[in-house]
């Protein structure tokens, strides 16, 4: 039920009082009643008689007046006014409700985006009656929930309508929106009932100012603690086929440090638990080396005191753990059994040897590996060089030491070199952005870099003439340079992102490939040129099938998206805070104190009339 | 029930007995003041003497209940029972009948009966008195309503040397706050009348008054006064006040 209009409300107190003036002035009609002794009567109103008769005419006046009160505040209920002392004057008010996977965390009860649709709410009580109001969804893109109303109801409705999103927020569309549905309205104001996660870019404030639109910001959300997984990955290991290496990335968004525990699990099982303490804001990697049984792989961040962090969503992540394809790599040696011996050890790695007299090119081949030969041809695929480089060579220096090593590089990924015994390496002129991984910037002994848009890695030194070959870590670091440069980390099906479009390869001739969620639910996708896109809805395993062949895919929340939940303005001032109603104590309106007055006199007309009848 | 020369009971102390019939003695042994009744040696003439005017329109019913439970008592008692029905004047009477067997004519007496005219009790005291030789107990039962006021008429039954008791009828019918158009019972006048909640409460108050002083005066004149309110079942007023103030034994 819609409020009365000032109309009405002018019609009804004329009406119900011309209706009370008529009943109480009317002469009032009279009870007909034998009395015994009328005599007596006649004695009480002469010893009181003009008295009684104002008493009388006064107690009718005074009833007149509060029936003309109890009506009038039930009219101005019906009413439903709204004092511009609960808020300022509005005209045409586009609400936008923050729904991006942010607004998941649970600092405020039950959730931030339930939070903002109460915020929201409180918003109506003031505008729907001064001005237009409509409310709109910012995920990724707008998703208008309501016209342009002014009845509280149906815009209380369409806020109880949305959901949160798993996606995450793009500003800038709101942006574009309300430009649009604002545009050549009275007085336009734009209310963002957000968290502030996602800032505002300066362009799109400025946009807002030229268009005259006031840009509002409605709070909501204090905490930033939040301990996230922002990426999980599972390689097998090139060395051991039995063996699997995870790689978790790990954040703290918080300005504490807070103990945490992590925990690897195959299938539903448990495999590895490390307890750790992340400091203020850091971002750390954690590698673990686990069985290669399974395909399915969880992990799980939990605070160790028991303390829930504000936002749960990314706090489990998931991987799938599948073969990197074959690779082809040209070995162009006279021959060296240590060297092929520790290639060999590859089992995703066909090795092709060619001696240096017969190489022309390693077209068709992912990498090319030259031991002790440098060719001066252009290089078309990632190369691997051994007592070599692509580079001048000046001279020779004697009992070169490892005494510098990047120690984060992937190339030394549990490689140890400080103690290896080298006889001679070359003194070579570097290019700028060469990198120098183990060695001194004037003796370097391990390089990478990039020539001609290829990338190659370098030892300056032959391996015969040291004891690296007797090493372990000889192979080990054959290994990481191989599968550094020929990316084949980049060639693992990396997790889906919740909220992003994503491609999958899929046999070239199919047209259509069906996609299980996480939920069980069955998806048709329609493919196109060997590929279907995917858009998850959910964290979790997924599987796609086409044309008999079935892979499994892991899609985990965009950490961007996700994990920095962290209370900011979204934009500097002069965008403001938005006001809300100001609340009465318990939740009370302006319509529910007028009706509630009624009653009260009501209740106290009742007593007088009770009164009456005791008496 | 009157003054004789044996003695025959003992009954509790109603206001406005004789002080001289009250025994000391049994006082000092029990602390209760105690009257001495005496057989009476002469046949007792008993009236009931019902108040039938206007005002007791709304009592009759209770009163008739009232009257014909005396009746029949003072019949059953081998009493020479009268009832006269009076308001300004003596209405009607009903022949003296002893015994039982006379009780159908006291009822049929009763069954005419009806509450009309004005009120006058000593007046018509004045002109039971005159035409009653033979005198006795005098029962008036009455609501006492009188505008030339109700003493007077004890006064007339008291100098006549009748033993007088008086049943007084009340009810409670007040009326609730409101426009009123009040007829008065015997002379059919109106008034109309806002009755607030102060005016009813100055007249309860006024009845109040009214029926202290009521009370008084039947104690100044030794008359015992029962005031009797016709929420009080007509049963229990017999049973239980009647008996016990030595009306009948």
């Amino acid at each position: 039920m819609t409020a009365l209009s000032l109309a009405q409300l002018l019609a009804l107190l004329a009406v119900s009082w011309t209706l009370l003036l008529f009943l109480y002035l009317r002469r009032p009609e009279r009870v007909r009643r034998v009395v015994p002794y009328l005599k007596l009567w006649d004695e009480l109103v002469a010893a009181d008689g003009a008295t009684n008769r104002q008493r009388t005419a006064a107690a009718r006046s005074w009833s007149l007046l509060r029936a003309l009160a109890i009506t009038t505040l039930i009219a101005l209920a019906l009413f439903d006014p709204r004092p511009a002392a609960f808020g300022a004057t509005f005209g045409t008010t586009l609400i936008a409700i923050d729904a991006g996977a942010h607004m998941r965390a649970t600092d405020v009860s039950p959730s931030r985006f339930a939070r903002a649709q109460d915020l929201a709410r409180n918003l109506l009580a003031a505008r729907a009656r001064a001005g237009s109001v409509s409310v709109a969804l910012l995920g990724s893109a707008i998703t208008p929930l309501s016209g342009w109303s002014r009845d509280e109801r149906t815009l209380r409705d369409a806020i109880s309508r949305g959901r949160v999103s798993d996606e995450a927020t793009r500003l800038s569309a709101l942006v574009d929106y309300a430009l649009t549905t604002l545009r050549e309205r009275a007085r336009p104001e734009l209310i963002l009932v957000s968290d502030g996660a996602v800032a505002l870019a300066a362009r799109d404030l400025d946009r807002l100012r030229e268009a005259g639109i006031e840009l509002r910001q409605l709070s909501v959300g204090h905490s930033a603690r939040n301990f996230a997984i922002r990426s999980f990955a599972v390689r097998p290991l090139a060395s051991d086929a039995d063996r699997a290496e995870a790689m978790i990335e790990l954040e703290n968004t918080d300005r504490q440090p807070h103990p945490v525990e992590l925990t690897l699990l195959e299938g539903g099982t448990p495999i590895d638990v490390q307890r750790l303490t992340l400091g203020a804001r850091e971002r750390t990697q954690q590698f673990l080396r686990i069985g290669a049984s399974g395909r399915e792989y969880r992990a799980r961040v939990a605070a160790v005191n028991g303390s829930a962090d504000a936002q749960p969503l990314d706090d489990v992540a998931y991987a799938v753990l599948t073969q990197p394809p074959p690779r082809r790599a040209l070995l162009v040696s006279e021959g060296q059994r240590y060297l092929e011996t520790a290639l060999a050890l590859d089992a995703r790695l066909t090795i092709e040897r060619i001696t240096p007299n017969r190489y022309a090119h390693a077209r068709g081949y992912d990498l090319v590996i030259f031991d002790r030969f440098a060719p001066t041809t252009r290089r078309e695929v990632p190369s691997l060089w051994l007592a070599g480089g692509p580079w001048r060579v000046l001279g020779t220096v004697e009992r070169p030491f490892f005494d510098t090593l990047e120690r984060d590089d992937p190339l030394l990924r549990f490689v140890s070199l400080r103690d290896v015994n080298v006889r001679r390496s070359q003194r070579v002129e570097l290019a700028k952005a060469d990198r120098v991984v183990a060695g001194a910037r004037a003796t370097p002994l391990l390089v990478a870099g990039t020539r001609a848009g290829q990338p190659f890695v370098a030892l300056t030194f032959d391996v015969r003439e040291s004891d690296l070959v007797l090493r372990t870590a000889f192979p080990i670091l054959l290994a990481n340079a191989v599968s550094q440069l020929t990316a084949a980390e980049s060639r693992l099906e990396t997790p889906l992102l919740l909220g992003r479009s994503q491609p999958r390869a899929v046999p070239p001739d199919v047209e259509t490939a069906s996609l299980r969620g996480p939920d069980g639910r069955l998806r048709t996708l329609v493919a196109r040129k060997g590929e279907v896109w995917i858009r998850p809805g959910r964290a979790g395993f997924y599987e796609l099938s086409a044309a008999g062949v079935s892979q499994l895919l892991a899609a985990n929340p965009d950490p961007n998206a996700v994990s920095e939940i962290a209370p900011r303005r979204i934009a500097p001032p002069p965008a403001s805070e938005a006001k809300t109603v100001r609340a009465l104590p318990f939740g009370l309106t302006p319509w529910a104190l007028l009706l509630g007055a009624a009653m009260l006199l009501l209740i106290f007309e009742f007593g007088l009339a009770a009164r009456g009848w005791r008496a | 029930m009157g003054p004789g020369s044996e003695f025959a009971d003992y009954r509790d102390y109603s206001p406005g007995d004789d002080y001289r019939y009250v025994d000391w003695n049994a006082y000092a042994r029990s602390e209760r003041l105690l009257v001495r009744q005496h057989e009476q040696e002469t046949e007792l003439a008993v009236y009931a003497l019902l108040d039938c005017s206007g005002s007791m329109a709304g009592k009759l019913a209770y009163s008739l209940k009232l009257t014909a439970a005396i009746a029949y008592v003072g019949l059953l008692r081998l009493d020479l029972l009268s009832v006269v029905t009076l308001r300004d004047r003596v209405v009607a009477s009903s022949p003296p009948a002893r015994g039982l067997a006379r009780s159908r004519e006291v009822l049929e007496f009763l069954r005419g009966v009806r509450a009309e005219g004005p009120t006058d009790l000593a007046a018509g005291c004045r002109a039971f008195v005159a035409r009653t030789k033979r005198r006795g107990l005098a029962i008036l039962i009455s609501d006492l309503f009188d505008p030339a006021g109700a003493p007077a008429a004890l006064d007339v039954l008291r100098r006549a040397r009748f033993e007088t008791r008086v049943l007084r009828i009340v009810d409670a019918d007040v009326p609730a706050p409101g426009e009123y158009e009040l007829v008065d019972a015997e002379t059919q006048r109106v008034r109309r009348l806002a009755i607030t909640p102060e005016l009813l409460a100055a007249y309860r108050t006024a009845r109040e008054r009214e029926a202290e002083a009521l009370a008084r005066a039947c104690v100044e004149r030794h008359i015992p006064l029962h005031v009797l309110d016709t929420r009080t079942s007509a049963e229990d007023a017999i049973l239980r006040l009647l008996r016990r103030s030595g009306m009948f034994r």
